[in-house]
């Protein structure tokens, strides 16, 4: 017969939590075989003695001894009492804590390899284990009538069981290996006197020979906590700090490398998401983005735009990083009314990522893979995420969903823009690459291949590789052999309120008034701030005047008239307002799709755009517009000339962007819901799948 | 179409076109022959993706397939050209052909060359250094495929990134053309050449938003009428500070200084259509500028201008309306000759600032307060809103309603409070949301100052539907029925994440076009249609 598992419960006053503590072991016993035993420590109130006297005589479901202490010596001195008194593996238990159903055969499971000195549970109050505040709110732990049994049923079952290791348990509820224990001793009741450390004392000696320290996250125990010792628990904890740290030279790092990497983010994440109840019949689609999606960036407004389409058939989930780590967001859509939104924080490198696969990256995205189910994975940007998420999702099962919105994977300089300056179109040549990374990015060309390496080694990772440009997939070809079975075509659509916005350009604003350009982006040279500056000041002596909008990065020339930033949710109206009859898209880089070159389109406008890429690709389709050479901006100057000259053609080209077919980002939902449907689902596809493309006049 | 003997050597009769419609006149065509394609040859208008036919190889009387293939691609919207080596005996329609030479490679800058032959490929892969964006597509065969060829770094062959047979018709060559136009560069910026210039320190720099080109100083005089409504009046006020800004210096009076008027640089004219004095006036300006504004009360009951704003407007020949609606009216309606644009109303520079601070710094009221400006010309609206406002107020006790104005709508109500004008910004700020159906004059479609001013406030409004939608607002699809009234205000009530979504919405939107730039922006605007009518 095996030794049985010792529940050692120190006691000294705080009779009614005594009652609940000891009634709650006896009550949920265990599988294994246990022993209670409770050793009084001298309580100063008689009636705590006489209670304890009286359970030990009463008849119980397991065994129970009781021990007291002739005089009050403190709770280490006790509790070694206790160790010496028992031969087997035990559990430390704070009087004022309560267990719960199932509690002690899990932490001996947890405790069942022969490195394990000690295994906590969670609990309401003990410092790393402590659940989260939704968790504790959710069961009134905090309150007069703690739902405790629920609560750890709850934890039971939504926990993911991963049984993090920590630095050090938690003194509150600790089951000490008797293995442990033989080798190190008890607890140092020399140094440690009345408590408050000698628990991690016992947990870093144990570290130093090689133990380690688990936390038992599918078990909660309640601990009412602050009695012990009451005011004194301040001071206590400042001196056991104080020893600790003289002692371990190794604890301030671990302590702060665990702060950062935080073992528990996952678990708790997973209690967290279990609070609320996602309707498991609905299908949802982790979305990866490089920031917040609340950000005002065309990527994040069409992310938004898409979530909100979908809602009907998916729920979505958003990880994106943050200073301090990556945070999930998820939105999931239970009728009409606005989604249930909560946020977790997952562990990650402060500030930007700038390895090629950050494992912490990887990690946290498997982990996040583990907490909830997902049908499929959409990458919007990779940037701050490393490539991690390629290799995290080799083994997700479900759709792997990648838009190229920028080039990034085809150079981590994704502007492609040589020096920051000319547009580089992905050289052969790595030479001019090596020439150009050092500056712009910090990498030498060996960083590139190998980042060139990485991608192509898991290429196959993506089911779907969605453009919004045929252009922006031409691109990528030239770095990799991309399956065209693979690539999807899918244009983004509007990220504004085309039906409230669309008007045709007024004919006599463009006969009556003068030429007014407008430049249309940030103010700085990659989005073609020097050739605007070059023009503007070369058209000095007529009356053609240049505008820009947006925010400035770089100096304007004196002849811009400068308006600010703008809300792309009103572009159309403030160009009417402005009386710009022409927008000018001259960057030197190549656009994927161009939410700008959409706006004004909406507002009726044609455009002056760069000639390659997908302004030109687009123009051209079109006919709203004129593209020109960035490196020529004396060919911009003429073509403006020419249109002040000329003003039919300025009419010719509003009129085919008022004609053309702009459809919001709603209207191609239905494709990306294809995409994310595994092959074997049998789902008819969404409505919609017949909208005209841009091309298409609209009559 | 222009002859192609009258063009420019490599050049398009469409381009020919353009470029007289420019110049105003005819280029001379050249000499006759074959010759190198002048800077005539290059596209005035430059949006088609421009191919040039290039062939190498001499092979007299047997260039009607280039011919014809240049002729077909520039049907197909393709701005397509021919360089030959001899002249051809068949006549293209649409181009002249030049000399294949680097010159006119050089000269013309085409997006994609369609290599004849292979000694034409050659040629364009020498001659088209520092070109780099120019690829190349190679007739290869005589069937009908085309084709792209990799140009996969490791794979690619040079520029050439296409292939046709000589059998494709031009219909099935043009979706490459387009994609190869649009492709990345086959040739890598030279790490040893200074791309750009350094960019130019300019000398003055003052990013300060809105009007920054000072004007020469001007004199302004608004008339305004006795008849002018007051938010009339007050929109007149704020657009007379804004120009003001704009180096105007604005006398706001009436007819009964017409000295002052007569000489001023520009004259506005509101609310004295039909005053004899107004006539007068226009006529001793004898063509200086003086503009009719348009007034809501130079609008009929039947919805068109009356007789009196017609000619006054006509005699001014130039106008401005607050909307859209009102100037495509001023368009319609007068007979003579006229220019007319929209001037919205704009909010004056310090009360948008007072506004906008006040939004930035409101704290949230402990109730949601819901303000209401009853309507007085929309009765059955008005007693929809006030049902609905009852229902919600029954519904939701942390709820109280601000009447501002209005008659005897919810009169004696405990929780509502009643204002006779627009508290002061601060108070406002505090609103969770606006509710009106009045002040929106059907004739002119000019929204309340109101609604404009609690969008800089970042109060979310509800309006009704056929109302001018946008961020922050929130349209009522039936605003005669009260129970849609009541969804719609409830939902606000309850859904703090969709309130705060679209008072955020609201903010943005009005600083955009509210602020003092956005109001610079439109002066100059003005100014400039001002300046162009002079000429």
């Amino acid at each position: 017969m095996s030794v049985p598992v010792t529940v050692i419960v120190p006691v000294y006053g705080g009779l009614d939590d005594v009652v609940a503590c000891l009634g709650s072991v006896v009550r949920h016993g265990a599988d294994v075989p246990i022993e209670l035993l409770v050793i009084d420590d001298a309580s100063p109130q008689p009636e705590v003695a006489v209670f304890v006297d009286q359970f030990g005589e009463q008849d119980h479901p397991i065994p129970v001894r009781v021990l007291h202490n002739p005089q009050n010596v403190g709770f280490v001195r006790t509790v070694n009492r206790g160790l010496a008194a028992t031969k087997g593996d035990v559990v430390i238990l704070n009087s004022d804590t309560q267990v719960t159903a199932g509690w002690l055969d899990r932490m001996v499971e947890a405790a069942a390899a022969d490195d394990v000195a000690t295994v906590t549970p969670l609990t309401n109050f003990g410092s790393i284990c402590t659940i989260p505040a939704s968790v504790i709110d959710a069961f009134d732990l905090a309150g007069d009538a703690p739902r405790i049994d629920e609560c750890a049923q709850f934890v039971a079952r939504a926990s993911l069981g991963l049984r993090p290791d920590v630095i050090t348990g938690v003194g509150f509820c600790m089951l000490m290996r008797r293995d442990a224990i033989d080798v190190l001793g008890g607890f140092d009741e020399e140094t440690f006197g009345l408590g408050y450390g000698e628990e991690v004392d016992f947990c870093l000696r144990a570290s130093r020979v090689g133990f380690r320290h688990v936390v038992e996250d599918s078990t909660f125990v309640y601990h009412h906590g602050g009695g012990s010792f009451g005011e004194s628990r301040r001071l206590g904890l400042a001196r056991g700090s104080a020893i600790l740290h003289g002692r371990y030279g190794f604890f301030r790092p671990a302590n702060r490398r665990e702060r950062t990497e935080n073992p528990l983010a996952v678990p708790f994440a997973a209690l967290e998401l279990a609070l609320d109840t996602r309707d498991p019949s609905r299908r949802q689609v982790l979305h990866i983005l490089h920031s917040s999606p609340g950000a005002l960036g065309g990527t994040e407004k069409h992310l938004r735009s898409l979530i909100e389409a979908l809602r009907g058939e998916y729920d979505a989930s958003i990880l994106f990083p943050v200073e301090s780590g990556f945070v999930l967001r998820t939105m999931w859509f239970t009728g009409d009314g606005p989604p249930v939104e909560r946020e977790m924080l997952f562990p990650g490198a402060a500030g930007r990522v700038d390895k090629l696969v950050d494992d912490v990256a990887a990690e946290t995205l498997r982990a996040v893979l583990d907490v909830d189910h997902y049908d499929a994975v959409h990458i919007h940007n990779l940037i701050h995420h490393s490539l991690a998420p390629l290799h995290a999702l080799e083994d997700f099962d479900g759709q792997v969903v990648c838009s190229v919105r920028d080039l990034y994977l085809a150079c981590p300089n994704h502007w492609l823009l040589f020096r920051n300056q000319a547009a580089c179109g992905i050289p052969e040549d790595l030479e001019v690459c090596a020439a150009c990374l050092p500056p712009t990015r910090g990498m030498a060309r060996e960083d590139l291949e190998a980042f060139r390496g990485a991608v192509g080694d898991h290429i196959d990772v993506v089911d779907h590789w969605v453009f919004a440009s045929q252009s922006a997939a031409d691109y990528m070809l030239r770095a990799y052999d991309l399956d065209p079975g693979r690539i999807e075509l899918i244009q983004h659509g509007a990220i504004i309120d085309v039906d409230r916005a669309r008007r045709p350009l007024d004919p006599a604003l463009v006969t009556d008034e003068p030429l007014r350009v407008g430049f249309v982006g940030m103010g700085w040279p990659k989005k073609g701030l020097d050739v605007v500056n070059r023009v503007a000041d070369r058209l000095g002596d007529t009356s053609i005047e240049i505008h820009h909008f947006g925010k400035l990065r770089a100096d304007p020339s004196p002849r811009v008239h400068v308006h600010g930033t703008y809300d792309n949710e009103v572009l159309p109206e403030l160009l009417d307002l402005s009386g710009i009859q022409v927008v000018l898209l001259p960057a030197p880089y190549a656009e994927t799709f161009g939410h700008v070159l959409t706006e004004a389109f909406v507002a009726g406008r044609p455009v002056i755009g760069t000639s390659y890429g997908a302004l030109a690709e687009r123009i051209r389709a079109s006919g709203a517009g004129w593209t020109v050479d960035p490196d020529d901006p004396e060919s911009v100057e003429a073509l403006v000339r020419a249109l002040d000259r000329h003003r039919p053609e300025i009419l010719r080209a509003a009129e085919a962007a008022h004609e053309l077919v702009l459809r919001p980002v709603a209207e191609t939902a239905h494709r990306y819901a294809e995409l994310y449907r595994r092959p074997d689902d049998t789902e008819p596809a969404t409505a919609g799948a017949t909208a005209p493309t841009e091309g298409e006049p609209r009559r | 179409m222009t002859p192609v003997d009258q063009l420019a050597p490599g050049q398009s009769a469409r381009n020919h076109e353009a470029r007289v419609a420019v110049a105003g006149a005819a280029p001379t065509a050249g000499p006759d022959g074959l010759h190198d394609a002048t800077s005539d040859s290059r596209p005035v208008f430059p949006w088609r993706p421009l191919v040039l036919v290039l062939a190498m190889t001499d092979a007299p009387g047997e260039w009607a397939d280039a011919v014809a293939l240049v002729d077909d691609l520039q049907d197909l919207d393709v701005d397509a050209r021919l360089a030959l080596p001899s002249v051809p005996a068949e006549r293209s329609r649409t181009v002249r052909p030049a000399r294949s030479s680097e010159s006119t490679l050089r000269t013309l800058r085409p997006d994609v060359v369609v290599a004849w032959d292979a000694e034409a490929v050659a040629a364009a892969e020498r001659w088209a250094t520092g070109l780099r964006t120019l690829t190349v597509i190679e007739r290869a065969g005589d069937g009908a495929d085309v084709d792209t060829v990799s140009w996969r770094i490791g794979r690619a062959r040079g520029r050439v990134r296409g292939q046709f047979g000589s059998g494709a018709p031009a219909r099935d060559l043009v979706p490459l053309v387009h994609r190869l136009a649009a492709g990345p560069h086959p040739e890598a910026p030279d790490p040893n050449v200074v791309i750009r210039e350094p960019q130019r320190k300019w000398d003055v720099v003052d990013p300060k938003l809105g009007v920054h080109h000072r004007p020469s100083a001007r004199t302004c005089t608004y008339v305004i009428g006795d008849s002018t409504p007051p938010a009339s009046r007050r929109a007149a006020e704020a657009l007379a500070g804004h120009l003001g800004r704009a180096n105007v210096d604005v006398t706001l009076g009436d007819l009964s200084s017409p000295a002052l008027a007569a000489t001023a640089d520009i004259v506005l004219l509101q609310g004295v259509a039909g005053d004899s004095a107004a006539r007068d006036l226009v006529a001793r300006r004898a063509g200086r500028p003086t503009v009719f504004v348009l007034d809501e009360n130079d609008i009929g009951a039947d919805g068109r201008l009356t007789a009196e704003a017609v000619d006054l407007a006509g005699r001014c020949g130039a106008a401005i309306a607050p909307t859209d609606a009102g100037r495509d009216l001023l368009r319609a309606g007068v007979d003579r000759p006229l220019r007319a644009i929209t001037v919205a109303p704009v909010v004056a520079a310090e009360r948008y600032r007072a506004l906008a601070a006040a939004g930035r710094d409101a704290v949230p009221s402990v109730h949601e307060v819901i303000a209401w400006y009853p309507a007085t010309d929309e009765p059955v609206v008005d007693d929809a809103i006030e049902q609905a406002l009852r229902a919600v107020l029954d519904a939701h006790p942390a709820v109280r309603v601000d009447v501002v104005g209005g008659g005897r709508q919810l009169e004696g109500h405990p929780l509502v409070r009643r204002l006779s004008t627009t508290p002061p910004p601060a108070r406002a700020a505090r609103w969770a949301m606006f509710v009106t159906a009045g002040g929106r004059r059907p004739r002119l479609r000019v929204e309340p100052a109101t609604l404009t001013e609690v969008g800089v406030l970042g109060v979310p409004s509800v309006v009704p539907a056929g109302w001018a939608g946008g961020p922050g607002r929130v349209r009522v699809e039936r605003p005669e029925q009260a129970s849609s009234w009541e969804a719609a205000i409830s939902h606000l009530v309850d859904e703090l994440p969709t309130r705060d979504a679209l008072a955020f919405e609201a903010a943005a939107a009005a600083e955009c076009l509210q602020r003092p730039a956005a109001a610079d922006a439109l002066v100059n605007r003005f100014l400039g249609w001002i300046d162009r009518g002079s000429r």
